[in-house]
């Protein structure tokens, strides 16, 4: 047989591919992301208060597939526009998180001595607090909303990020070629971009991929104890805020229902595709099953 | 080590000083005071009201002597009033760490005592039948959130078959009894617990594994010495550093981090009371959490680098 020379990207696409709950995963996150743009916002924020289109159970009213609220309003429609806010937010605070964590910990790493022993020290304070504590001191400081909770998120989350990249480029930092270029005379900020960023880009690639599943799941959180996104801006968090009526929780499952759906689902099928990453750029696993 | 301890507890000292400047200049900095949260601001407030309602709570001293002043108060236990009820900070606080700590504590002990022996059991059985039961189960408690198990749990076991109470910590006007109390506990406790469990037994395993095929324990096996002593006492003794350091970083959960499940079940809890905090734009109730939460951070640290000197003897403290 012929030597394996493809290259150590179409390898790690290769054993992406072989991970069949992996493609799993990314079919389901391609579904609910399409089916979260097409949802109709003017749907989703209509109100209808007339007799007989409140708390409609499904399969009673054609236009209304999935059943109404207490509002009257359209509950797919709220369930797909709300995935579309809480994705973005996922999203956004994400590539927050990611750009401070890459920053921090290429800085740490590179630069290294004291500038190394500040951040780091600062980064293990960050991260022996737990995070959804820190979200809600940090809630208290700028208040609800979604611009604050994508900042607020980004803001608190990027510590791990930080941690993983400092030590990726300390062991590349030793390595022959980065020497070679330095010997070159290469400068700092041209060896980070040239050299350094395109040789992590894979456990940051896995950070943020199970970010996305971590934020979605804060979202929700913030957002059903009223300190996320704010009705009637829907999004899966506040939607099941509802449930805090014992009686929707009880009777009127059809409303709280698709969006926990929605997130038990994009959830896993994000720490799936997260799984298949992680094992796919496995260094260790030099075969190529 | 006692030397180690007490210098620890004193460099401790500035450090937590620190941390309550900080978050007094954090929290203090926030947009809206105290005068929105005790009258709504869409209504309107009489200028002369607002500055009586400011002198009285002393927002007009500037930012280090309202630190000072508030420091000074809570040193001696002071930590002063909730805005909503008018009830003291400082019991209200221990209160709510209590409900915090029974219910996350629990479910910790639940996590750490069914998890790290599943953990041990799957590493030395890789690759079995129960080894790919078991990193299953992890995937599925680590990646489902406990907000939508505890909405689920509350629904089906809660709501449909009536086998738990729905909300809160006792049934409401009656006197404390153990067993009332531990049937508001188990659901949810066993539904964090489930999260605790998967991520003690996905550590553990992953530990025994790094240590499981180096040569001493091979040597220790042709010594002939038995299996249960080879894993107990070789195997298990070294993989207990990082399986310490998880507890430590876990121990401050217990300052109401179960935030949201504590919401869906009404466990009057600190996280909870934090969220009301937030609400009712308390100051000093925020400050009070966020001390007790600093406090347990520095005391969670502390514990770990004891217990790393006890689990590894090549660890020293001088």
């Amino acid at each position: 047989m012929a030597p394996d020379i493809a290259s150590p990207g179409k390898r790690a696409l290769r054993r992406f591919l072989r991970h069949r709950l992996a493609i799993v995963g990314l079919i389901t996150i391609a579904v609910i992301t399409l089916l979260a743009i097409v949802g109709s916002e003017e749907a989703a924020l209509a109100l209808n208060l007339k007799f007989g289109f409140t708390n409609v159970p499904p399969g009673k009213l054609p236009e209304y597939p999935l059943g109404t609220d207490a509002l009257g309003r359209d509950v797919l429609a709220r369930a797909l526009v709300g995935g579309r806010i809480s994705i973005t937010v996922a999203v956004i605070s994400v590539a927050i998180a990611t750009g401070i964590g890459t920053l921090v910990g290429v800085t740490a790493g590179y630069v290294g001595g004291w500038v190394d022993m500040v951040l780091m020290r600062f980064v293990d304070i960050v991260l022996s607090f737990p995070i959804i504590l820190l979200l809600l001191v940090v809630a208290f400081m700028i208040g609800p909303g979604l611009i604050q909770m994508m900042l607020m998120i980004g803001l608190v989350t990027w510590a791990g990020g930080a941690r993983i990249i400092r030590g990726q480029v300390i062991a590349l930092r030793e390595t022959a070629f980065i020497e070679a270029a330095r010997v070159i005379g290469v400068s700092g900020p041209r060896m980070v971009r040239t050299h350094i960023l395109p040789n992590i880009i894979a456990p940051l690639i896995v950070f943020a991929t199970f970010g996305v599943a971590g934020v979605i799941v804060f979202e929700a959180s913030l957002s059903y104890l009223g300190l996320g996104v704010q009705p009637p801006t829907p999004s899966w968090g506040n939607l099941l805020q509802a449930t805090r009526v014992v009686t929707v929780l009880e009777r009127y499952t059809w409303m709280w229902v698709p969006p926990a759906t929605l997130i038990v689902l994009m959830v896993l099928a994000v720490n799936f595709v997260g799984d298949g990453l992680r094992d796919a750029f496995d260094q260790r696993s030099t075969s190529d099953r | 080590m006692l030397t180690f301890i007490i210098r620890r507890l004193l460099i401790s000292i500035p450090v937590f000083l620190g941390i309550t400047m900080l978050i007094f200049l954090f929290i203090a900095l926030a947009p809206g005071s105290i005068v929105d949260a005790l009258v709504r601001p869409e209504l309107g407030i009489d200028p002369a009201a607002k500055e009586a309602i400011i002198k009285r709570y002393g927002l007009d001293q500037p930012l280090h002597i309202r630190y000072v002043l508030w420091l000074a108060n809570a040193l001696q236990g002071e930590l002063g009033y909730r805005v909503a009820s008018g009830a003291a900070v400082g019991s209200e606080v221990i209160r709510g760490l209590g409900a915090s700590l029974a219910l996350t504590g629990s479910a910790m002990v639940i996590g750490i005592f069914v998890g790290v022996p599943l953990g041990v059991l799957s590493a030395v059985r890789q690759y079995s039948k129960v080894d790919f039961v078991l990193t299953a189960t992890t995937f599925l408690g680590i990646s489902l959130p406990s907000f939508m198990l505890g909405l689920g749990g509350l629904w089906l076991l809660g709501l449909q078959l009536d086998l738990v109470p729905i909300a809160g910590m006792v049934t409401v006007g009656q006197e404390f009894e153990l067993l009332d109390f531990l049937h508001h506990l188990i659901l949810p406790a066993l539904i964090l617990g489930f999260g605790y469990m998967a991520i003690f037994l996905r550590y553990t395993r992953a530990a025994m594994l790094e240590v499981i095929h180096l040569d001493y324990i091979t040597t220790a096996r042709s010594k002939g010495l038995r299996g249960s002593v080879v894993l107990s006492r070789h195997a298990f003794r070294n993989a207990l550093i990082p399986i310490i350091t998880l507890i430590g970083l876990s121990i401050p959960e217990v300052v109401g981090a179960a935030v949201v499940t504590e919401a869906v079940f009404s466990w009057p809890g600190l996280g909870l009371m934090m969220v009301e905090g937030i609400q009712d734009r308390d100051f000093l109730l925020i400050m009070g959490i966020t001390m007790v939460l600093a406090l347990t951070v520095l005391l969670a640290n502390l514990l770990t680098d004891v217990a790393y000197g006890y689990a590894d003897p090549r660890i020293r403290y001088s």
